[in-house]
């Protein structure tokens, strides 16, 4: 049967990367997982064995989040700044590999309401009833959330591409053999 | 000329993150097909996708610091204590 202990420990690498993910710079980002751990410590007897951990702790680290930086009067919806990561990740080809990297720095530009339903849908594969419950909101907020945040990345990254062939002239020189 | 179904937002969120039923898929997919500008730009929100989720999987296998390890530790035995009876369960 599994311990509570262990079940914590299980959820510990997610945890630590939502919080990389979302707030940037790995110091800070320990610190909140640091700060989330203490109170999760404190209160898991009220966390029922078989339940929900990760969206249990995913609620809590955003506490701790929202806490700090109201103390720190900071708006919850300023990015934090800093690149998620420290070396790319091995990518199958140049292309790709450039890609990630394009994709890490629009990320962090993203504001973290953004960051927050593409990290628990798309990455954490959390499906919208759980995403809502975590972010405090309908699930219509975290589809249309979800769907801009989508097309605001897809927009900041199209206006940092470099400029390319027409795509008429480059079709036609292909059919043409050149 | 055969008519295509509209494609919803949620319809393009669902193929996206891998929920559409593999009906509604090749409804979808076959839509998609006839409008090139919106495939596109699917192929795009996908390629995005893949990048976030190949940043976040490098991410997963660092390794656990000492420190968080500690805490789990320092409070083994409280840990698993038993929980307190709620009332009903």
């Amino acid at each position: 049967m599994e311990t509570r202990r262990q079940a914590l420990l299980d959820e510990l690498p997610r945890l630590r990367r939502y919080a990389r993910m979302l707030v940037g710079d790995p110091a800070h980002a320990d610190d909140l997982v640091q700060d989330c751990l203490v109170r999760a410590i404190s209160n898991l007897d009220r966390w029922q064995l078989g339940t929900n951990m990760r969206a249990w702790l995913f609620t809590i680290m955003r506490n701790v989040l929202f806490n700090n930086l109201r103390r720190a009067r900071r708006s919850p919806f300023l990015d934090c700044g800093g690149d998620a990561m420290d070396t790319v990740p091995v990518a199958a080809d140049q292309e790709q590999r450039m890609r990630v990297l394009d994709v890490d720095k629009a990320f962090t530009r993203l504001p973290s309401a953004h960051k927050e339903v593409f990290l628990l849908i798309a990455v954490e594969g959390l499906d919208y009833e759980e995403a809502a419950q975590i972010l405090g909101v309908p699930v219509g907020t975290v589809k249309s959330r979800l769907s801009r945040a989508r097309n605001d990345l897809r927009t900041s990254l199209d206006k940092s591409d470099k400029p390319q062939p027409q795509d008429a002239d480059f079709a036609e020189r292909i059919r043409r053999g050149a | 000329m055969k008519l295509q179904p509209p494609i919803t937002d949620d319809d393009i969120e669902a193929l996206l993150t891998g929920h559409l039923s593999p009906a509604r898929r090749r409804v979808v997919e076959d839509a998609l097909g006839a409008q090139p500008d919106l495939r596109r730009r699917v192929e795009a929100l996908q390629a995005d996708q893949d990048a976030l989720r190949a940043i976040a999987a490098d991410l997963l296998s660092e390794p656990i610091p000492d420190r968080f390890l500690a805490l789990l530790d320092a409070d083994a035995a409280s840990l698993d204590r038993p929980a307190r009876r709620r009332h009903g369960t």
